[in-house]
């Protein structure tokens, strides 16, 4: 019943399908709803803070997209600290300003961005193709019917690869 | 193959554990904190894997009951839970637990600790 990850060679690697990867898959990350709150955000993100972002669900799992870890930085901001120091800790425009003054965010909803992500049966170059292209460290992965199962990581997907 | 009773209120969690391990064990998932032991006396798993946060019931409060009943006392329990602090964990080995496991977990790993959980369980016999 072992599940010992076998040596692969990186270019036959790079054709597999992401299930192939038992040893790089992150599953079941911790998930907000949309109308959740950004201490809920804050919350979920605390337990894994490698997956850089909160995944967003809807009521059948889906994925609706996801509060990477940037946007939770400036709405923080506002819980965190005094007014008065928002500029001198974080470059904000004028714009953002007037918004973290009227409360900032209040739902992962406002908070969320699109999720970058492939199906469990894409081979592992989409999955590191999309990720180096669109400058995201994490993707999320998911089943046929579009449901998060999890998520993998850049750097551990190279650095295997480098490894093996 | 053995059998592996999730107690755990995300169905998400069940369907990760299905598809990580389509062919390695049988999976038999509730949502039921107050039915568990019940649950645990029925179907008879070889192991449980068992989160904390169950809606309003406490998943240590459900492996405290579990290793306090003569019938489920044997069946080791991983704790699978995405509360990794310190004491949540200490917490959760007092109340019975002979692992822990946070979530999200790497398939590979959960793997390795469930063989090690039932090589210790099977040695005890």
């Amino acid at each position: 019943m072992s599940s010992t990850p076998q040596a692969v060679q990186p270019e036959l690697a790079w054709e597999k399908p992401l299930h192939a990867f038992q040893d790089l898959l992150h599953l079941a990350p911790p998930v907000c709803r949309a109308d959740d709150g950004l201490m809920s955000v804050v919350e979920a993100f605390s337990r894994d803070p490698g997956a850089r972002c909160v995944y967003i669900l809807d009521a059948g799992d889906r994925l609706l997209g996801a509060v990477p870890e940037r946007a939770l930085d400036r709405d923080l901001i506002t819980l965190a600290l005094p007014e008065v120091l928002w500029p001198e800790v974080h470059e904000l425009d004028m714009r953002e300003l007037v918004r973290l003054s009227r409360g900032g965010a209040q739902t992962a909803r406002q908070l969320m961005s699109k999720a970058h992500a492939v199906t469990a049966a894409a081979p592992l170059k989409e999955a590191i193709t999309l990720m180096v292209r669109s400058g995201e460290t994490t993707i999320a992965v998911l089943d046929d019917q579009q449901r998060l199962l999890g998520y993998m990581a850049l750097f551990e997907v190279l650095a295997q690869l480098a490894k093996r | 193959m053995p059998r592996l009773l999730l107690i755990d209120d995300e169905s998400r969690v069940a369907r990760a554990l299905e598809f990580a391990f389509p062919q390695e064990m049988e999976i038999v998932s509730s949502a039921d904190a107050a039915g568990a032991v019940g649950t645990a006396t029925t179907v008879r798993p070889d192991l449980i894997l068992l989160d904390i946060a169950l809606g309003g019931a406490s998943g240590l409060q459900v492996c405290r009951d579990l290793k306090a009943d003569d019938r489920t006392r044997s069946i080791p329990v991983i704790v699978l839970s995405g509360q990794t602090d310190a004491v949540t964990k200490a917490e959760a080995f007092a109340a019975g637990a002979g692992d822990f496991v946070p979530k999200p977990f790497v398939p590979t790993e959960l793997m390795a600790r469930i063989d090690a959980q039932l090589r210790r369980s099977e040695a005890r016999g």
